[in-house]
């Protein structure tokens, strides 16, 4: 996954997503290898904070030290059947991910995917994920992607639908009842997701043209302006009320959603009502907007 | 096609065909393939030509009908509550969308074969909820331009271009149920002074 939905940093060091983020840390570690560590994401531990949230389940920390940390001993959620699930499907999506650049890349970075892809990280015994109707919407998602004139809404609409399928997966394995709204809440993040990347590639895509479908729904800007650069500026700004409307879709559908939220509601308030907004301005580079502008982890926080 | 071939022709649906000649022949001269070098910047120019092409010939062999209308069987102007033809009443398709289902509407929609403006409206709307904003985007413009002087389409498309479509339906919805709490609460607060100083406001309570 891309890491857009976290927590701006002072939110960050002050909650608990951070024990949240360590706990799926370690079981990817435990479970999957010490380098698998390295493939955790900050979209999934928004996910496993949501189906926590969720399924009310009373959960206990504990102070643990880890290998980056081994003096000052950090506040870590004891795991549970969830976050079993979640480091599952981080590694299903890493694995993924790597099978795509295998596809994607060339010369020396498709011989690292291929080595990458050939070290046991123990995950092929362990998923279970193989014959799940996940592997169907990737298929389709890569499908639609290499036609090379899918518009932005279809694509980011079926990224939505595995992001929908993943926590119906997820809320199965761990018997979690999921509210209605649930699963259109996971689609929209899932859209969020594909439309901030495809957002943030506008740049190195026009340069390289690969297929964008941002790009693809203006040509005439980019036929009309001789600098790449400008036209890419042009095309942030023709688009953006799209991450507007995406987030004010979101924000409302958490409306409903909150009333089932049982524990970590701080912290999903504040990546929905704080994060996303910062986010979104970071990445259409709308400098304007002062009070919602947010400073993120710029890496992974261990 | 998926655009407004008037959209990209950049003319008005009462252009005269010596006006729609003459937009033509301007983008021709602006995207035509041979204008650009770079192999990527021409197959853009090529694809882009195919639109304005197929727009063009959209235009002149559909030019004597006034009514926009290029991909639905045909278009009436007027806004009625109840589509007569298709025998279903807008109200309960709009209940639809309330409760949030919007596949059952869209597909009561898609059986509707007489497609005014109310209809471009709720379209956009189930659209726009399921995700679609692009195409919810057209209907809404589709539905003000068969009734421009209805605010609610005026007010749906604003929304969703300045990207607060969903929390102004809300808002409406909240408003609301405040105003219906505000009143009861102060009938029940006059009743209870009038007792107190011996009088009755509501005398069943």
């Amino acid at each position: 996954m891309f890491g857009y939905i976290r927590p701006i940093k002072n939110e960050f060091e002050n909650y608990l997503f951070k024990a949240q983020y360590c706990c799926l840390c370690k079981v990817l570690g435990r479970q999957y290898g010490f380098f698998s560590r390295n493939i955790l994401s900050f979209d999934i531990t928004f996910l496993a904070l949501m189906l926590h949230a969720l399924s009310k389940h009373v959960f206990v920390y504990r102070y643990e030290s880890c290998i980056m940390h081994p003096i000052n001993k950090r506040r870590v959620k004891k795991p549970n059947q969830i976050d079993f699930s979640c480091a599952e499907i981080t590694v299903f999506l890493a694995k993924k991910k790597i099978e795509d650049n295998i596809k994607d890349e060339k010369n020396l970075k498709r011989l690292f995917y291929r080595f990458l892809n050939h070290i046991p990280f123990s995950w092929n015994d362990q998923l279970t994920l193989e014959n799940n109707p996940l592997n169907r919407l990737f298929s389709d998602f890569d499908a639609m992607e290499a036609l090379k004139h899918i518009g932005s809404d279809q694509l980011s609409n079926q990224f939505g639908k595995i992001l929908e399928h993943i926590i119906l997966y997820t809320s199965e394995r761990t018997q979690t009842l999921l509210p209605e709204q649930t699963t259109h809440f996971a689609f929209l993040i899932g859209k969020l997701i594909y439309l901030l990347d495809a957002f943030e590639d506008i740049e190195r895509d026009l340069k390289s043209w690969k297929y964008n479908p941002l790009i693809f729904e203006n040509k005439e800007i980019i036929l009309s302006y001789p600098k790449k650069h400008d036209a890419a500026l042009f095309i942030r700004k023709e688009e953006r009320w799209r991450l507007f409307l995406l987030l004010d879709h979101i924000q409302y559908l958490y409306s409903f959603l909150r009333e089932f939220l049982g524990v970590y509601m701080t912290e999903i308030d504040g990546i929905i009502s704080k994060s996303l907004p910062a986010m979104i301005n970071k990445v259409i580079k709308d400098d304007t907007n002062q009070a919602e502008k947010g400073d993120f982890h710029e890496s992974r926080p261990l | 096609m998926n655009q407004d071939p008037y959209k990209i022709l950049n003319i008005n649906h009462n252009a005269t065909k010596k006006e729609i000649k003459e937009a033509y022949n301007k983008l021709v001269k602006q995207y035509h393939p041979d204008y650009y070098k770079e192999k990527h910047m021409k197959e853009l120019a090529e694809q882009k030509m195919k639109e304005i092409n197929e727009a063009y010939d959209y235009v002149v062999n559909n030019g004597n009908t006034k009514q926009y209308d290029y991909d639905s069987e045909y278009t009436q102007s007027s806004s009625n509550s109840q589509n007569q033809s298709s025998g279903y009443d807008y109200g309960y398709i709009r209940n639809l969308i309330q409760s949030g289902r919007f596949n059952e509407a869209r597909n009561i929609l898609n059986e509707i074969k007489v497609r005014d403006a109310e209809w471009f409206y709720l379209m956009g709307v189930v659209e726009i909820s399921m995700g679609n904003y692009n195409q919810g985007r057209v209907y809404f413009e589709k539905a003000i331009r068969l009734d421009p002087q209805n605010q609610e389409y005026q007010a749906a498309y604003r929304q969703t271009v300045n990207g607060y479509f969903f929390s102004r339906r809300a808002g409406h919805a909240r408003t609301d149920t405040d105003t219906c709490c505000q009143v009861c609460a102060t009938l029940w607060c006059l009743d209870c002074c009038c007792e107190c100083s011996g009088g009755d406001f509501i005398t069943c309570c």
